[in-house]
């Protein structure tokens, strides 16, 4: 029951915080300062998710490996790789990273 | 126009609009991309006990870190508690919202209120790699929807496989693929001077601000990035 509660408060918060800015932007002209700032509301947040999920997974890991992964996915993706390639990249590091890891320990 | 000219164009086939299948590859790459975190989300619904309230999140709450962090709350605190963190870190999508209705201005009022449901952050990308394709109203709602149903309906499925799996998955191992997916991203993005000044705001606020509370660190960077962008696009607009 806490579950059902939490989840059906969440996604109903969630669905107003999607639909309340397209009810209201939609009504009238908004001014070049706003639509300037909103602009780079998306590369900033996904960066700022990009820093807490490798700090997440650097904690409950290996951090080497995964700054390992992170930084070889970066070179791909920074060559143009599609999202594809580089997962299989920074995958390819990170199990590289961990037997070398292993390896050395043994 | 002559005869000839009608005759042709009658003869010719209609444009084929593949929008719907173009939004679908758009996402595929999120799909598997964000495979492992659904999983990790379902064996922590499993863990917890009730697993369909815990799997139905994937539909209602629509974003993997807001929906981990309210499960992972409520083992720890209050129902009231886990609704806060959840909400906090869904915050950022007011932001993500307010982006896309103002590309969506001209879109009919069922459709901005039926794709608001699936903005997201995989979503919010695809939707302006949309914008740049786009060819129409209808094909850029045909985009979308294909886009955020095969995301949802993937997310789900691999948050099941998660739940049925539970403990038997490498949870610690799989982690590294959010970082990994969340790469193609940003990476792009540090050609551009403007972005790669965002990028490294956003990215020192979230850096300063991971010991506060969930959802609080990544507001604080959108605010910062969105700042700092807003201050140089003003600079190299007066540039010019």
């Amino acid at each position: 029951m806490r579950t059902w509660l939490a989840v059906l408060a969440v996604g109903a918060g969630s669905y107003a915080f999607r639909a309340l800015p397209m009810l209201v932007l939609a009504r009238g002209p908004v001014s070049p300062t706003f639509e300037r700032t909103v602009r780079h509301a998306g590369v900033a947040a996904v960066t700022a998710l990009l820093v807490g999920s490798v700090r997440h997974a650097a904690e409950g890991g290996e951090p080497a490996a995964v700054l390992g992964a992170v930084a070889a996915g970066s070179a791909a993706a920074l060559r143009g790789a599609s999202a594809l390639v580089v997962l299989a990249v920074g995958a390819l590091a990170y199990g590289a990273a961990l037997v070398v890891g292993s390896a050395v320990n043994w | 126009m002559s005869t000839a000219a009608l005759l042709d164009r009658a003869a010719a086939p209609a444009p084929i609009d593949r929008s719907g299948r173009d939004g679908v590859a758009a996402v595929l790459p999120f799909v598997a991309g964000l495979a492992p975190f659904a999983a990790v989300i379902g064996a922590t619904a499993a863990a917890h006990g009730d697993v369909v309230a815990g799997w139905t999140g994937s539909w209602l709450i629509y974003g993997g870190s807001a929906h981990l962090a309210t499960l992972r709350t409520l083992d720890e605190g209050t129902v009231v508690l886990a609704v806060v963190t959840g909400l906090l870190i869904n915050a950022r999508l007011l932001v993500y919202s307010a982006g896309l209705a103002l590309q969506w201005r001209d879109q009919p009022l069922w459709f901005r209120l039926a794709g608001a449901a699936m903005v997201v952050d995989p979503t919010f990308v695809v939707a302006e790699a949309g914008r740049a394709r786009r060819i129409s109203l209808a094909a850029e709602r045909r985009f979308f929807l294909s886009a955020g149903l095969a995301l949802g309906a993937g997310w789900s499925f691999f948050m099941a496989v998660g739940a049925i799996a539970g403990d038997h998955l490498a949870a610690s191992h799989l982690e590294v693929a959010v970082p990994l997916c969340l790469v193609p991203l940003v990476a792009p993005r540090l050609r551009d001077a403007g972005s790669r000044a965002v990028v490294a705001a956003a990215a020192v606020v979230a850096l300063a601000t991971s010991g506060w509370s969930a959802g609080t660190g990544v507001l604080a960077a959108i605010a910062v990035g969105c700042a700092v962008g807003a201050v140089t696009a003003r600079r190299s607009e007066a540039r010019l």
